[in-house]
């Protein structure tokens, strides 16, 4: 917590110090808002036994619901062409749904996601120019907290027994990235971006079952940011 | 200052949110709410009826492996049907058995239980399995019986109805799940036919062959056999036509009839005729058992297969009839109709020949075909045993069963308290923890010949809870 204060801290007192640098060049702070899409592809992979399935009918699968979010973040300008950027998001809430032998069951849970991610970018073109695609490869911590079963998951994992909980593992993943900026005015530009990442992940169940699933998730966005 | 306000706020949301991980319960309410659970059908739903001190005291009461403990969802998995679980997982309780009865125990009510199922019951014959009729008797006449109730569903959905003034609130959760009695009523129906019918003919064939060894024999010392023959064999159906005949007449009449034939005095001497008489009951005796035999079989496998796999049709449709009433005349409006499960691959069926195997899952699948007509009716949620029982037994990994052919009780005499003398007849009912086979049989999918595991129920329970939830029902 305290470090990132004191990142803040120097953001801040940078947007109040520096007066009109209109251009992304070395030294520029940008913080940005608007809101990502965050959906993850699926279905999982079959549950662990018992899975009311076999090779031609199938097996429990779940898939993962998109979500929309406010979201933002703040970037620094390195040189000219090189940024480091720190997207910051309100937690994404995936609802999870029955597929495969369990497809109609509809929410049988949901989950919370926070992809915490650092990113290394490279700007092309000139620092004043309109518009400056960029390039970037991040670190993520996809984050999974607050998973809540529902009565279905119990009722088809244990019924009528205590209620079916779960969770979901976190991960560290590469999240490679394109977006670009657009001026609008001297101070405000306009962001979006898309990224797709390769996340596989584990859900463990409290009756000892699991269920692997390739998320893989595709992020875009679009945001109005200001420089500093 | 104002974004770094913003910055912190949401940075700090991340964080907090952070620190708060594991899984919660979330919204764990059905989509409907029951009042209660009622179950109808046979031993695969009966919640104890027959847990009278005579079955209790033997560590019994349902067909499964009794006796272990445990909350529902404990591990090892605890002694509940599927029909329990299911009540568990509609309200939050377990079943219990609405009656309680049999083995040498009046039959009696037990008040706040809505579990009507019993362990025997056939659709509409309230002669079900190890019943007699003389025991059937003694039920409805509301006196004790040494054997099982098995009242049948008809009668249950009765005593439902008299137990609530008449009426389904429309607020119940009703399972049904029978059938399973019928194809073995059917069958035992099919034996004492087929074999009526074997020994019909077999007399027949025998009375024939007799007849015809023994003219033969008799007449052959004669100075004319062939009219020697035709003057036994009037005689013999004479004496066989006359009212009060015996065998012993008959055989009388046709040596009498011999012995006056020209040059044929000599087979009327005992010494002479009594082998004769032995040789022609020895060939009658073989081809008339052979003739039996073939004629039985073959009736077994045409007419009396017919009629077994029609009797199925006909209780399906029976018991269609009964639920509809329920639906439109009697106020219930949420009824689970469960198929029957592949009765043939049980380990009972697997035991006999593979026609007889066939002729089972033709019993079972006339059934289902006839009760899948319910299907579209309101109120009414088909649930497909049959096809899942299947899948467990062709992929039983999937299940995480670990034995789907042989049976978890040890069922032997001297294990099991209900086998008799030097058989491995014992039943379920007095299976529990001390007297199972050797190993781990905690996921074996039969307890005994035809009922499940406590796990196998739970697989039953989770696969009809998931049938519900994708209904809408749970």
């Amino acid at each position: 917590m305290k470090t990132h204060m004191k990142f803040l801290a120097i953001a801040a007192t940078v947007a109040l110090a520096t007066g009109s640098v209109c251009a992304q060049t070395a030294g520029t702070w940008m913080v940005r808002a608007g809101a990502t899409t965050l959906t993850p592809s699926g279905p999982s992979a079959c549950m662990t036994a018992p899975d009311f399935g076999d090779t031609t009918t199938g097996c429990t699968k779940s898939n993962v619901s998109a979500d929309t979010q406010l979201a933002g973040g703040i970037t620094y300008m390195l040189t000219d062409n090189i940024s480091v950027d720190v997207p910051v998001a309100l937690p994404f809430t995936h609802k999870i749904s029955g597929a495969g032998s369990m497809q109609g069951s509809g929410n049988i849970g949901e989950v919370q996601a926070l992809p915490i991610t650092v990113f290394l970018q490279y700007r092309f073109l000139e620092a004043n120019a309109k518009f400056r695609p960029y390039v970037g490869l991040g670190a993520t911590y996809a984050y999974f907290f607050n998973p809540q079963g529902s009565g279905r998951l119990t009722a088809t994992t244990n019924p009528g027994g205590t209620p079916t909980t779960f969770t979901v593992d976190s991960k560290f993943i590469l999240t490679p990235q394109i977006g670009a900026t657009l001026t609008l005015s001297d101070k405000w530009f306009l962001d979006v971006f898309y990224s797709q990442s390769k996340l596989s992940t584990t859900t463990h169940l409290s009756s000892g079952q699991t269920m692997d699933a390739n998320l893989d998730p595709v992020a875009y966005g679009i945001a109005v940011g200001y420089k500093f | 200052m104002r974004q770094f306000k913003i910055l912190a706020t949401a940075l700090g949301a991340a964080l907090l949110v952070a620190a708060c991980g594991g899984g919660g319960n979330g919204d764990q309410s059905p989509a409907i709410k029951y009042s209660s659970v009622v179950s109808f059908g046979d031993s695969l739903s009966d919640a104890g009826t027959y847990a009278v001190p005579s079955i209790k005291g033997l560590g019994g009461g349902m067909f499964t492996v009794n006796g272990i403990a445990g909350a529902v969802g404990a591990d090892p998995t605890p002694s509940y049907n599927w029909a329990q679980l299911v009540s568990a997982a509609a309200i939050g309780k377990v079943s219990c058995s609405a009656r309680l009865g049999g083995f040498g125990a009046l039959e009696s009510i037990v008040l706040g239980c809505t579990n009507y199922a019993q362990g025997g019951s056939r659709v509409t014959d309230g002669v079900g399995t190890n019943n007699t009729v003389a025991g059937a008797a003694l039920v409805a006449a509301g006196a004790a019986t040494p054997g099982p109730l098995t009242e049948s569903v008809l009668t249950q959905i009765a005593s439902f109805v008299a137990d609530n003034n008449g009426n389904f609130k429309g607020t119940e959760l009703v399972t049904m799940l029978a059938g399973a009695n019928d194809i073995f009523g059917q069958t035992d129906k099919l034996k004492t036919d087929a074999t009526a019918a074997g020994t019909a003919e077999g007399a027949r064939v025998g009375a024939l062959t007799f007849g015809n060894a023994l003219v033969g024999a008799l007449a052959a010392g004669a100075t004319d056999p062939a009219t020697a023959a035709q003057a036994i064999g009037l005689a013999m159906q004479t004496e066989s036509a006359r009212t009060g005949s015996t065998s012993a007449s008959v055989v009388g009449a046709a040596v009498g009839a011999a012995a006056i034939q020209p040059g044929n005095s000599a087979v009327g001497a005992p010494a002479v005729y009594g082998p004769m008489v032995a040789a022609a009951t020895t060939a009658a005796t073989t081809a008339g058992a052979t003739a039996g035999a073939a004629f039985g079989a073959n009736y077994a496998a045409t007419t009396g297969a017919g009629i077994a796999v029609a009797g199925m049709t006909t209780a399906a449709a029976t018991l269609a009839t009964y639920i509809k009433d329920m639906v439109n005349n009697k106020g219930a409006k949420h009824i689970v109709v469960v198929n029957l499960p592949d009765v043939s691959q049980t380990p009972m069926a697997m035991a006999t020949p593979t026609s007889q195997q066939q002729l089972v899952l033709a019993m079972t699948m006339a059934f289902n075909t006839e009760l899948q007509k319910l299907e579209g009716t309101p109120g009414v949620l088909m649930v497909d045993a049959f096809a899942e029982n299947r899948r467990q037994l062709a992929t039983p990994a999937h299940y995480a069963l670990t034995n789907v052919k042989d049976v978890a009780c040890n069922l032997n005499y001297g294990f099991n308290p209900l086998a008799t003398l030097g058989n491995a007849d014992g039943s379920s009912l007095a299976c529990k923890s001390s007297n199972l086979v050797a190993g781990d049989s905690s996921h074996y999918l039969f307890a005994d010949g035809v009922h499940p595991t406590p796990y196998g129920h739970k697989l039953l329970a989770q696969y009809v809870t998931k049938a519900m939830v994708i209904a809408g029902w749970l």
